[in-house]
Order: C-alpha cells, then structure tokens, then sequence
C-alpha cells in the first residue's frame, strides 16, 4: 500500500461461529467432514 | 501505559488476498482484519511492541506520531475486545455476535478461495490405524502413514499455498504417538485446527495440551447412547465409556467438541437419546444419514443404511435433519448464484477452495472423492494444485456434462456427491444412486410422485 492511501486499522469483518459445525467450514468440499470414518 | 501485545495462542490467521482472516478458537469468534489491521497483526505476532508499532505506522503512511498512536490503541482495543489480542489487560472480553455474521463471513472467504483457488481447507488422513474396528468404516487399515518430518514438510507447504482450516483425522488420529507433535507443529504455522477422533485416546493431559493451541473442534464419533450399541458398532468393549470420558476431558479444558452421529439401521432407535446426550455434555451434534461404500468398492456397508421408511423419519424430523451438515441439495450453494443457470455451475468445489490429503501423501479433492490428483512424494503441492492434469479436469466440469443428473427433474433439491457417483455409480459424470435414494424420499416427503 502506498503512503496516502492510509486506512485506520480495523476490522472489515466479525462474527461469531459457535453453532456452526464442523462441515460448516468445508462447504467447497462439505462431504469431507462429514464422512464418518472412524473405526 | 501499554508495553507489549500478544496474539492469544488460541488464534490461527492466515492472510487470504491482501487481508488476514483470524480465528480465535477459544470463544469461536472470526474476524477479517483490512490491509492496514493486518500489516500490524503481523508486526505483533513478530514481537514488536507498541512503541515500535508506532513508529513502523507513522513511517509507512507519513502519519503524524498522535494519530498512529491514537489508530493503534482503537485497533488493539477492538482486538482484545474479542479475544484476539490481550495486552496490558486479563480480562478478555467476549462480545456477543450474530450467529450469521460468522457464517457470512465464513462464505465470504470461502467465495474468495474459490475465485482465486486458495486451498483454504484441508483435510489430512494422518493414518489409517485405528483402535476401534467399526462395522461401517470405510478405509484400508492397512496403509502406511507419513512420516512425522513427512508431514511438516507437508504443512509447510499448504500454509504457503494459504490453507487456513486443517482437519487432522485417520482412523485414529490419536494412535500416532507423534500426534501432539503434528498439532504443535501445526499450531506454530498459524493454522485453525480441527481433529476428527473417536476420543477414547485422549486423556486429560492431551485435552489440557491442545488447550494451548488453535484447536477449532474436536470432532467426536458416537454411535449410540448405551454401550450395548455404540460398542456393538466399534467391535471395541468399553469404547462408549472411553468415548465419553474423552469428551469430558476435552470440554473441561476449554475445547469445543462437536459429536458426529452415523445413522444406521442398528442405531436409529436411540437417535433421540444421542441428541439429548449430546446436550446434555454440552456438544453440538452432526448426525448423518449417508454411510458409504468401503474405498476399496466393497459395498457390504449397504445393508447398514436406514432403510426408506427410517430415512423417512429422518428427513422429516426437522430438528433433527436440520443438523445434518454434510452436503447441501444444489439449491442451497450459495456458490452457484453468480450463475444465471446452474448447469453452468462446478458440480462440487472440492478442488476449488479445499482438497484431501491420505496417510500416503496422495492428494484428493476430497476424501470422499477417490481421483487422485497428486502424490506428495513425488510433486510438490503447489506443483500438483496449479498444474495437475486431474485437477484442471475436475475445475472445467460442469453440471450440464453430468449425463444423466443434468436432466433430473429433482437436480436442485439433489445433493449429488461425485466422490459417491465414482465410489458406488462407478463413474464420475453418472448417478450417484444412493444420492438419487434420498432424493426421490425427499420429493416424495414434499408431495412429488414417486421416483423410486
């Protein structure tokens, strides 16, 4: 970033994901997490 | 008077674009910090304390020495007002935030990882060893695992390619005796951990330790709530009860656990009490309906599947289904919108934004889509996620070259896997039959005729 195109530090975004589950984060690939594998 | 700051070690970050996004796993919260925000998230996590943040801002941006002072504190205070950061304070303080605003933040740079083919999410297969040997598993206990110096090269290299979620799963993550070792490792390179486990390994001490890093979840599989059934299902005797003291020793240290429910003709009947359970432990729950053939095509597995009429009731409890987190019917991809007609959309983002690792160094999509795209041991992942052949094959499939799911009239409410088409269909642009099973009971639940 040059000099003069200066933007307070902050947050663009935020937020909570506590009930958001595991898969919740895979969505590109959301059956990964989802498998059940163990065994 | 401020002195130092430190990023509390509970955060994984990563920079996506030209920002960081940071994770704060010990109260769930998700921030995106702008380009300024995240120069100096950097320069603290190097270890420059306040006055040299000062100085580095003022010189950068030719501000004066009171409005860099003045952003500094504004920014440290909006950090460590979420947890991010503390300095000069013990108290965290945790806002409240709408549940929505993480998850619109979570599809936010998962839009972005798609658009510029950042493997954002990765899921790594450790190891197939497992000390339970249930009846539904789908993998080959008889790989060899990488090698612990194996696997830090490897997440070496996916940091570099900016993969910010890993999932470290197996079989049992927890027989590798290295395993702490995997999660310091991967703590120090700044990475928002997950582990898939069944929990009857971890002990307290392992629960207290990975308190001490950016473990997300753990993720635990419970098949049932008595141990006549859950044991039944891992073949394992006293499995339940190790299972729970796990969770119990993870939730007592501060860990998030999620609980994951294989629904199986054999377990059904305790679906209801699994989910008070699950409560009752302070876990969320991920039930699923779908258990898959075995990788080595075996389909055995099959007869263990809710037959229609316990889908049925599965689908059309509502409080139930609707944690179900597995893949989504067509329609709800929020990825697809930017198409006016879906057909024109990827039939899976594996490969786009999120790929598979196994204990052999094979890259894969996803570990439930079984086209090898790459061997660690052989190419680097950067080589094997710009250039391999397999890999570009995958990103230029559309829905309109599915041979037949292309002209389904139950495609938008389908969630159609490619990995289940290939495992079970034997092909990769046909019908995923267990997908088309569920769909014809779903449209039947809505009123359609029957497709079965």
């Amino acid at each position: 970033m040059a000099k003069g195109s200066y933007a307070p530090p902050r947050a663009n975004m935020k937020g909570d994901t506590k009930s958001l589950v595991v898969a919740a984060i895979h969505k590109g690939c959301p059956s990964s997490s989802a498998r059940i594998k163990k065994g | 008077m401020i002195r130092e700051c430190l990023i509390n070690p509970r955060v994984g970050w990563r920079y996506i674009d030209s920002e960081i996004v940071a994770f704060n796993c010990e109260n769930q919260q998700i921030v995106i910090w702008n380009e300024t925000a995240s120069l100096l998230w950097e320069k603290i996590a190097a270890g420059m304390d306040f006055n040299d943040l000062i100085e580095f801002l003022t010189n950068k941006y030719s501000l004066s020495n009171k409005r860099a002072k003045r952003d500094i504190i504004t920014f440290l205070q909006e950090a460590n007002s979420c947890g991010f950061i503390d300095y000069n304070n013990k108290e965290l303080k945790i806002e409240n935030q709408n549940d929505k605003d993480g998850e619109n933040i979570l599809l936010t740079i998962e839009m972005k990882a798609i658009e510029n083919l950042i493997p954002f999410a990765v899921t790594f297969e450790t190891t197939y060893v497992c000390n339970e040997k249930c009846i539904h598993c789908y993998i080959d206990h008889n790989q060899l695992s990488l090698s612990l110096s194996e696997i830090r090269h490897i997440l070496n290299e996916i940091a570099a390619a900016g993969c910010l979620f890993v999932s470290f799963t197996g079989g049992e993550f927890f027989t590798r005796n290295d395993a702490m070792e995997i999660v310091e490792y991967a703590s120090k390179l700044h990475f928002v951990i997950d582990i898939l486990s069944n929990g009857t390994l971890i002990t307290k001490s392992i629960a207290d330790k990975l308190a001490l890093h950016p473990v997300r979840r753990v993720q635990i599989s419970l098949y049932g709530a008595t141990p006549e059934t859950h044991d039944l299902i891992t073949n394992l005797t006293g499995s339940f009860k190790n299972t729970l003291n796990g969770i119990n020793f993870l939730t007592k240290a501060g860990i998030k656990v999620e609980i994951a429910f294989p629904l199986m003709g054999i377990n059904f009947h305790e679906r209801h009490l699994v989910k008070n359970l699950a409560r009752s432990l302070g876990c969320l729950l991920s039930p699923s309906h779908v258990i898959t053939a075995r990788n080595n095509g075996k389909r055995d597995t099959f007869q263990l599947r809710l037959n229609d009429e316990q889908l049925k009731l599965f689908l059309e409890d509502k409080e139930l289904s609707a944690l179900y987190a597995g893949r989504k019917p067509f329609q709800d991809h929020q990825f697809y919108f930017k198409f006016s007609d879906l057909a024109d959309a990827a039939p899976c983002y594996s490969g786009f934004n999120s790929c598979a690792i196994t204990p052999s160094g094979k890259v894969l999509p996803c570990n439930q889509l079984l086209y090898e795209i790459g061997d660690l041991k052989k190419n680097s992942f950067s080589k094997i996620w710009h250039n391999s052949p397999q890999i570009q094959y995958l990103r230029d499939l559309t829905i309109s070259k599915l041979t037949k799911c292309s002209k389904c009239q139950l495609l938008t409410s389908c969630a159609r896997c490619p990995g289940l088409a290939l495992l079970e269909g034997g092909d990769l642009l046909e019908l995923s039959p267990e997908n088309c099973r569920i769909s014809a009971i779903n449209h039947s639940l809505k009123g359609g005729e029957n497709y079965g």
